[in-house]
């Protein structure tokens, strides 16, 4: 068995973007991808299953809903694949994921992927409106960034599933986009997760209304409290605090 | 030698302590799904001359969070404006999460006095002074 399997529940549409959401930093590329899915239109079309994810698994309505899923969204033919993670994956598969994600991602006709994440700022409680900076790999990475009027992350580390995601692209000259916004590292943020999802809709056009995130903000964090602590696990072994380091060639 | 032993006894203390707490961690939610308390999420930040402990408390309002201390302990409660229903998840189905508890064991170079907290977008945040260290010359 491969280290990671996606598993098609029905015939996978090719689409233009690949949209990740993992637990991370404030979690918030799993309240962002989580409130996307709610708010369009989309259809459970795979799951991704690992040994290098917890052995659990979770019911909805009573029925299996795998913890690492993708969900389809049409949006008058560009197509969209949003992949949502519940758990944290073990730090030691986060590599052979990022390999088997992009694969799979190219295989369904994926232009870009494009990463939905927290950088963690010091500075976040002092913060109305998070910033939100983009990591890209390619030339055409950075002119699909610029259109939409967002900040290049221009030093520093990204670390974690998307630093892997992100070298994975740029060994396949692929089109990889991390969009990270300023976020506490160690507690749930929904604010931080508007601020990705707008910041998603500036480059790719899609709507998502995110207000219904920031009136439900404190039942969120309420709610994703054990998920967190969870979450803060695996991210030591992640090397997270790696991106508050200022990298050698810059001293 | 005796320094040694001093370092390895400190390392291997150190590290009984962590073992306990990744065990009591376990098992934390089911025992406080039963009080109706939960351990909010926190963190204890060393700030040179003062230690500062931020708490994460969604749905509180201010008048209901209380910091006691107690010896070496800190005690932070604080009940929530409505109490949090997970009526679908099997473990918190018969039970209502009503509010927050956190205890800590302080180090024993900090104060209480003049200690500050300050509550902003639901997050406590606990400023303790660190006593101040005295030199003696030695003659």
């Amino acid at each position: 068995m491969r280290d990671w399997v996606f598993r098609e529940l029905k015939e996978v549409r090719r689409a233009r973007y690949l949209i990740v959401g993992v637990p991370d930093a404030g979690l918030v590329g799993l309240i962002a991808a989580t409130h996307l899915i709610r708010q369009v239109d989309t259809e459970l079309v795979a799951y991704v299953d690992s040994s290098y994810l917890p052995p659990v698994i979770m019911y909805h309505g009573g029925r299996p809903y795998p913890v690492m899923r993708v969900h389809y969204h049409s949006d008058g033919g560009a197509g969209y694949l949003v992949l949502v993670s519940e758990v944290a994956m073990s730090a030691s598969g986060i590599h052979s994921f990022a390999q088997r994600l992009v694969e799979w991602g190219q295989a369904k006709g994926v232009e870009r992927i494009i990463m939905l994440g927290g950088v963690p700022s010091p500075q976040r409680i002092n913060l109305e409106k998070p910033g939100v900076y983009a990591a890209g790999v390619t030339q055409a990475d950075a002119e699909f960034l610029e259109r939409a009027g967002i900040s290049i992350f221009k030093e520093g580390f990204v670390s974690g599933p998307y630093a892997a995601i992100l070298k994975e692209c740029f060994a396949r000259s692929m089109g990889g986009v991390a969009l990270l916004a300023e976020s506490f590292l160690n507690y749930p943020d929904p604010g931080a997760a508007a601020a990705v999802l707008t910041a998603l809709s500036q480059v790719t056009g899609l709507k998502v209304d995110v207000k219904p995130l920031m009136e439900q903000e404190e039942e969120i964090r309420a709610r994703l409290r054990e998920t967190m602590r969870r979450t803060m696990e695996a991210m030591r072994e992640a090397g997270k605090a790696y991106e508050y380091a200022v990298p050698a060639m810059y001293v | 030698m005796e320094e040694w032993f001093e370092r390895e006894i400190r390392r291997v203390r150190g590290e009984i302590r962590r073992l306990i707490r990744e065990v009591e961690s376990l098992f934390e939610p089911l025992l406080s799904a039963e009080s109706g308390e939960v351990e909010p999420l926190y963190e204890v930040i060393d700030a040179g001359d003062k230690l500062v402990v931020r708490v994460d408390l969604p749905k509180v309002e201010r008048e209901s969070i209380e910091i006691l201390h107690s010896g070496d302990r800190l005690v932070v409660r604080a009940r929530m404006r409505e109490p949090l229903r997970l009526c679908d998840v099997p473990l918190y189905s018969r039970c209502e999460i009503s509010g927050y508890r956190l205890e800590l064991e302080l180090p024993p170079n900090v104060s209480l006095e003049g200690a500050r907290a300050s509550f902003r977008s639901g997050l406590l945040e606990i400023t303790l002074p660190k006593r101040r260290v005295y030199r003696v010359k030695v003659e």
